[in-house]
């Protein structure tokens, strides 16, 4: 166990591709730290340099204070869990586990004994005498992961572990997967595109768009306060209702909704909504007209979508679909409500919106003002 | 009329017209030679008259006590038992030297690749220079560092292992080139889970690399195994068998010799048939044991 520092660590991939853009992160002994972002932002990319697969163009990374940059894979004493698993296909379960042992050239009887420790931990004594081809997509991953495990290295590095599981098996995957954690306190950090595993898992999370680190904190604290439109739009599910507005003498408009910040400079802003903050108005309370267009019964509550008046903004997280409407600009926003409402497509539902639960950002930046 | 239409346009005659020049071709070249060369195996002929009396099992009898077919058996097992390891292992290091993005890797690759497609008898001129006991370059390289000169072609105990040299360059490319298409099949990402798992390189190429490459090392051996039990071609042209009286013989020589040169085709059609046998029998004897061995990723 250790603790893991990137400082400044930037890659560059053929003089053109900046895939990771000085990354600066301190993972402490024992934590479970998240890389989430949408594809394509180098979370793979920051991994593969801790693993020392992928050499850094510039900065610096150390492990428990030394230096490793020029340090190969094989001397890193770190594990790695691959996407797609990377078992060794012509070995039996229990070569696969033992295969980093006998590298390391640990007695038989201690390979014996850890192997049958790990196995037991994570259910694969039935298993060990079969191939990968032989297991379910489950079972590798647990292979996988008792793989990296059983050399009890420094860290552990896990690239979308749950990404090839059905929804089910990632479910109970992801609760195994932080009872370990919470059972051998073995530094993880876990790269991940869904922001429900980043949400569950980790003690801090790692937003990163573009290969910039956006955000870095405890979920909780992402979720609350995000720093800027892109993780306010890419952390939560589903995500923040973000309106184009604008500001004149600390009053934001932004189509029917007006809010009071004293203060509050002059110009564009974007603001943000979370869906469960948008709940239906008792009488008489001043309300945004909401027309109901789709709604999603989950049982505990209802997501409806519907349209307001207004006009999206983008938060370069995800595709938004634009509001089909005809004149006057209408914007799409999803709202939770209490499966007791019961609503209709067509509905008019006046929703109410407590000033205190909308987040406001630059719109030329992106940055979060308030 | 209408009948005759229907069964032109059926999937049969289509179907036919496609493989008929195939089974054509085999029929007349492959299938033909077998029948009439295990009828001719069972008679007395030189290939010339035309009178063919059927002699029964005397042919195979005669195998028994051939002393130069003995000698020759012992020559194509030896040259067997070496060519084959040393061609698939040296093709095999080759094909991993190859396999890595160096500058003039295609060049490197080609140049491998040449000696296959060059007819034996360039290769067997070029090699007679070579090998030549007075005035080849090889002699002449070894004299450099105080070895030599060696006979190779001229030397009875070496002739052989000179023929092997020179069959051994001559195909290690083809085996190299199925090597290198094997290994662009071995996923990148286990090499590096083994890395990271802490194993050296040759332990990587030990226990991932060389277990993944099974399948085409059992396709390999199999045929270099088929191919060089029929050697023929070099020691024709090269070595006449010799030097005298039969230092290079081998069997497809000696079978070729009799019917050929000594008019004992019947003879020689014994001999061919048992080679068939003995190839097949091993063929099947090493898929066998191969596929226990060999590792296939479905
Ligand atoms: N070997 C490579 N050569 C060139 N570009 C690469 C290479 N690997 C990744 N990239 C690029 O770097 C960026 C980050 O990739 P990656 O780290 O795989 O993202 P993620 O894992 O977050 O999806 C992408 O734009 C990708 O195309
Ligand atoms: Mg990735």
């Amino acid at each position: 166990m250790a603790q893991v520092v990137l400082d400044h660590v930037t890659k560059v991939f053929d003089d053109q591709v900046m895939a990771v853009d000085d990354l600066t992160l301190t993972v402490g002994d024992g934590e479970f730290i998240i890389l989430v972002g949408p594809s394509g932002c180098g979370k793979t990319t920051a991994l593969r340099m801790l693993a020392g697969l992928e050499k850094v163009t510039s900065g610096r990374i150390a492990i428990d204070g030394r230096v490793i940059n020029d340090v190969s894979p094989r001397d890193r004493d770190i594990a790695m869990v691959f996407q797609n698993y990377a078992l060794y296909p012509h070995m039996t379960v229990f070569r696969n586990l033992a295969f980093g042992l006998r590298q390391r050239k640990v007695p038989s009887r201690e390979i014996d004994r850890r192997v049958h420790e790990v196995s037991e931990i994570l259910g694969l004594d039935e298993l060990l005498k079969r191939r990968p081809a032989q297991l379910s997509g489950g079972q590798r991953q647990r292979v996988a992961m008792g793989r990296a495990l059983v050399r009890e290295p420094k860290a552990f590095l896990l690239d979308e572990p749950l990404s090839n599981l059905d929804a089910k098996l990632r479910v109970q995957m992801r609760a195994e997967l932080k009872r370990l954690h919470q059972r051998l306190g073995v530094t993880t950090i876990y790269v991940t595109h869904d922001q429900v595993e980043a949400m569950t898992l980790g003690d801090r999370i790692a937003v990163l768009s573009g290969g910039k680190l956006q955000q870095l904190g405890p979920p909780q604290d992402v979720y609350d306060h995000p720093v800027n439109v892109f993780v306010a739009g890419f952390i939560g599910s589903p995500p923040m209702n973000l309106l184009r507005a604008n500001a004149v003498n600390g009053r934001i408009t932004a189509g029917d909704l007006q809010l009071d910040i004293p203060g509050l400079a002059d110009g564009d802003v974007v603001v943000g909504v979370r869906p469960e903050m948008l709940r239906p108005a008792g009488d008489g309370l001043p309300a945004v007209p909401f027309t109901v267009d789709v709604v999603e019964p989950l049982g505990d509550e209802i997501v409806v979508h519907g349209t307001v008046a207004g006009r999206l903004a983008g938060s370069g997280a995800d595709d938004q679909i634009p509001a089909t409407g005809s004149g006057a600009e209408l914007a799409t926003v999803t709202a939770r409500f209490d499966p007791q409402l019961r609503p209709t497509v067509g509905d008019r539902i006046p929703l109410r919106i407590r000033p205190e639960a909308v987040h406001v950002f630059d719109a030329r930046t992106g940055e979060a003002i308030r | 009329m209408g009948r005759l239409r229907r069964a032109l346009a059926s999937d049969h005659v289509a179907g036919w017209a496609f493989i008929g020049p195939a089974v054509l071709l085999i029929g007349v070249f492959g299938i033909l030679p077998i029948v009439w060369g295990l009828v001719l195996s069972f008679q007395k002929s030189d290939l010339i008259d035309p009178n063919t009396p059927f002699v029964g099992l005397t042919n195979y009898r005669a195998l028994a006590h051939d002393h130069v077919l003995r000698i020759a058996a012992g020559h194509t097992l030896v040259y067997t038992g070496v060519f084959v390891p040393v061609s698939v292992i040296g093709a095999l290091f080759v094909a991993v030297a190859l396999n890595r993005k160096i500058h003039l890797i295609r060049f490197y690759r080609t140049a491998v690749f040449v000696p296959v497609v060059a007819s034996t008898i360039a290769t067997s001129i070029m090699f007679l220079w070579l090998f030549d006991a007075q005035y080849g370059l090889a002699n002449w390289l070894l004299g450099k560092i105080g070895v030599g000169p060696f006979g190779f072609f001229d030397s009875p105990r070496g002739a052989l292992y000179a023929i092997i040299a020179m069959t051994v360059w001559g195909w290690v490319g083809f085996d190299v080139i199925i090597y290198l298409a094997a290994l662009q099949g071995i996923p990148h990402e286990l090499v590096e889970a083994a890395e990271i798992d802490g194993a050296s390189r040759w332990s990587i190429f030990r226990s991932i690399t060389v277990p993944l490459l099974g399948p085409a090392t059992l396709l390999l051996v199999v045929w270099s195994s088929i191919n060089a039990l029929q050697l023929f071609d070099e020691v024709y042209f090269v070595t006449h068998g010799g030097p005298p009286p039969y230092n290079t013989a081998v069997v497809v020589w000696w079978l070729f010799s009799l019917a050929f040169r000594l008019g004992a085709a019947g003879y020689a059609a014994a001999i061919a048939y048992v080679l068939f046998l003995a190839i097949l029998v091993l063929t099947m004897v090493q898929f066998w044991v191969g596929n226990k061995v060999v590792h296939y990723s479905s």
